[in-house]
């Protein structure tokens, strides 16, 4: 069995598994700042909702793909004072890259969450004064037939 | 038997479980907090602690995971003990560091929250 393929092969279903689980997260818990952030216009909230949604996957599983690609590193040797390229022969050396490759796609995903709840918070901040002051078109516009 | 496979299994373990036990402590006693900072509105506030309970989780989860990769090689059960020993503590001291400066953010955002209001 070669271990690099076994290590693809865990590491892709867990990023599809902890992307879906973001995504829902983002899906069930944005759609109350959304609906603050356009006035309570429930429809367009939904919409908007998902289609963030969409947009998260694309950009959470590509990012996961392109991230997919396990080389392993160059490495001097003191000894014979020459480069030699590190191999991925046993399970040790497979768990240490894996959890590295693994690791480091959850930390971003943990970022863009915090990311999307600070953006969602200021748009929800900006969008707040206009719930209270009601707009009234001017009446002279109609009279003078603009 | 490969003591680092065995070593790496009880650090995420243990780090597994002390995550986990922290996040649902933090979630469930800064509600009030969050209820307070958002003036009332309960399901704005439970979404943003669900959001920041999340957050948590795979912020935590992913810094251990990435840490795991920094090791020397393991030959016998004790310096197994000695390497896990130095691993956990330092990453649950990280935590607690963590967590008290997060009890201090909020009492400044609450006393600030007062002044404004006083203020008013």
């Amino acid at each position: 069995m070669d271990y690099i393929v076994l290590a693809y092969s865990i590491y892709l279903p867990i990023a599809v598994a902890l992307t879906i689980w973001v995504a829902r997260t983002l899906h069930t818990n944005g759609k109350v700042f959304l609906v603050d952030i356009f006035h309570g216009q429930n429809e367009l909230a939904i919409s908007v909702n998902k289609l963030l949604q969409v947009g998260f996957y694309l950009i959470s599983l590509g990012f996961a793909i392109i991230k997919l690609e396990i080389n392993p590193r160059w490495e001097y040797d003191q000894v014979t004072g020459q480069n030699f390229q590190e191999q991925i022969n046993n399970s040790q050396s497979m768990i240490e890259e894996l959890s590295y490759k693994l690791g480091s796609f959850i930390l971003i995903l943990g970022l863009m969450l915090f990311i999307n709840l600070f953006l969602l918070l200021i748009l929800r901040s900006g969008s707040k004064p206009r719930t209270q002051t009601s707009y009234t078109p001017p009446q002279n516009l109609v009279a003078k037939g603009v | 038997m490969n003591y680092n496979i065995l070593t790496y299994a009880l650090y995420f373990i243990v780090l597994l479980f002390v995550v986990l036990y922290v996040g649902h402590t933090l979630y469930k006693n800064g509600r009030p907090f969050l209820v307070n900072t958002f003036s009332g509105n309960e399901t704005l506030a439970d979404a943003v602690n669900k959001f920041l309970l999340a957050g948590y989780y795979l912020t935590n989860i992913g810094y251990t995971i990435v840490a795991l990769k920094i090791w020397e090689h393991v030959p016998s059960p004790i310096v197994m003990l000695n390497v896990l020993s130095l691993k956990v503590g330092a990453i649950v001291i990280t935590l607690g560091i963590m967590h008290f400066l997060n009890i201090i953010s909020l009492v400044l955002i609450g006393k600030n929250r007062k002044k404004h209001i006083t203020n008013q």
